[in-house]
């Protein structure tokens, strides 16, 4: 249960909604408390619970609408460094990666903060290493449309 | 890897900071856990208790027929709920503002997890009674006050009024300081009344409400502990874009439609209102309603005109 804030956080990113993100991560602990035995002679914990928050995250019956708002034109600063425009960027992106599909949106938290190789998001989701690159390719295509053009630099690999 | 893809690992770097403390995770994991294990054995023994009145039966045959079986729930199930006319709102919230927090005068007033909140666009106020630590801040409204910031972005200015009220006015850090302190000292000592979503012909009966927001309402059994989320209660949300499960059979609420589905133990019922919005009642695991009393509390509730369809 140490463990247990990395496992919100991650259904936080997932979902973008902190009750959301509470419901997912204690459903998915519940149902590995009731098989912990058999979880901690497999591959521990941590990539059980991670993998039922991805997966039913996925097929999640509802959402919460309400709650956190992301804050589309926040008033004029003095901004001498640029922070805000960088907080700002990122609110961008946050309030983008929210109009992705779940699949998505699952492949980018992956793939970008848990920082898995496709085979392992692919055994996370369920689903094929091709479908996750394609899943990511969707997902970083559209961002690139929605963000602003200012935002983005050539690829330097 | 290119700009977005930078910005997008930035992005969540950055959010996950924002994640809910896991605070009392562990206690409600143990709790929902014994409760499941609780069900299962009462499944385990209502069928045993089937199957021992079935031989019974068999045995005596001038008993049969006085062993019925209840419909709607299994034997050994906790009974359904049962349904009753009461007023399931909370009072309100205890302070009306008299100016506006960032652009926006007019909060969305509910209750979060058992919580009194106003919702802005750019923040929230809330009210409990847990203490509040901080870094000590100026005085709001005659009270010491402390200012928290977390790195989503949000500050807090946190202030006990009267003896056991802890008030919050969360915002985001657009906002300063002197902002928030001069909204704090326009909130005036009276009731807002709750933004209202639903009226209910019939309520769960002993299941209080710990979350009323413009598309939803929970109702929480006593032994599930308020909070924000929804699992283990039975939640009533508008939505305009649910549609009837692949799996599941087509019902009646009362004149409307529905559609009534079960998985993994969670039963849903869509209800069509005719104007392309949805009311979804949700029961989730553990809590005992038979179809019968679903679909008469199902029929008694009815969208206001503060209701606002999420997408769900």
């Amino acid at each position: 249960m140490s463990r247990g804030y990395a496992l919100l956080r991650f259904a936080y990113l997932l979902t973008g909604d902190r009750h959301l993100a509470e419901d997912l991560t204690q459903e998915a602990l519940v149902r590995a408390h009731r098989r912990w035995t058999a979880i901690e002679h497999h591959d521990g914990p941590e990539p059980y619970v991670r993998k039922a928050i991805a997966r039913q995250y996925l097929s999640w019956r509802r959402r919460r609408s309400s709650g956190e708002t992301a804050v589309a034109d926040p008033p004029d600063r003095p901004d001498p460094d640029g922070f805000t425009e960088r907080i700002v960027d990122r609110d961008a992106m946050w309030a983008a990666l929210a109009t992705l599909p779940r699949a998505q949106r699952a492949v980018l938290v992956l793939r970008y903060y848990e920082d898995l190789p496709d085979a392992a998001i692919a055994e996370t989701l369920g689903c094929a290493e091709a479908t996750v690159r394609v899943n990511a390719f969707k997902a970083l295509r559209r961002l690139r449309g929605v963000v602003s053009p200012g935002m983005v630099e050539v690829d330097r690999g | 890897m290119d700009e977005v893809e930078r910005l997008v690992r930035a992005s969540l770097a950055e959010r996950a900071g924002a994640a809910p403390p896991p605070g009392a995770l562990l206690q409600r994991v143990r709790v929902a856990s014994a409760r499941r294990r609780r069900r299962d054995l009462a499944m385990v023994a209502g069928v045993l208790a089937t199957v021992a009145a079935a031989l019974a039966a068999f045995a005596v045959p001038h008993r049969a027929g006085r062993d019925g079986v209840p419909t709607g729930l299994p034997v050994g199930a906790a009974p359904s709920i049962t349904l009753g006319s009461a007023d399931p709102y909370p009072a309100g919230f205890p302070f009306t503002p008299t100016a506006p927090l960032g652009d926006s005068a007019t909060p969305d007033v509910g209750l979060d997890g058992g919580v009194p909140t106003l919702w802005y666009p750019s923040g929230t106020v809330t009210v409990g009674t847990a203490a509040i630590a901080g870094t000590p801040a100026p005085v709001v409204r005659g009270h010491p006050s402390v200012l928290n910031k977390d790195p989503s972005g949000y500050v807090s200015l946190s202030w006990r009024e009267g003896t056991a009220q802890w008030v919050t006015v969360r915002a985001v850090n657009t906002l300063s300081l002197d902002d928030l302190v001069t909204y704090a000292g326009t909130l005036a000592p009276r009731t807002l009344p709750v933004t209202v979503p639903f009226a209910f012909d019939r309520v769960p009966v002993g299941l209080p409400v710990d979350n009323v927001t413009p598309s939803a309402v929970t109702f929480r059994p006593p032994e599930v502990p308020a909070s924000g989320g929804f699992s283990g209660k039975i939640a009533v949300l508008l939505s305009d874009t649910a549609g009837p499960s692949p799996t599941g059979r087509a019902v009646q609420a009362g004149t409307h439609p529905a559609h009534l589905a079960t998985d993994g133990g969670v039963t849903v019922l869509s209800v069509d209102q005719g104007d392309g919005r949805t009311v979804v009642v949700q029961v989730g695991r553990g809590v005992a309603v038979d179809e019968p009393t679903l679909l008469r509390f199902a029929a008694g509730i009815h969208p206001t005109a503060a209701a606002r369809a999420g997408k769900g």
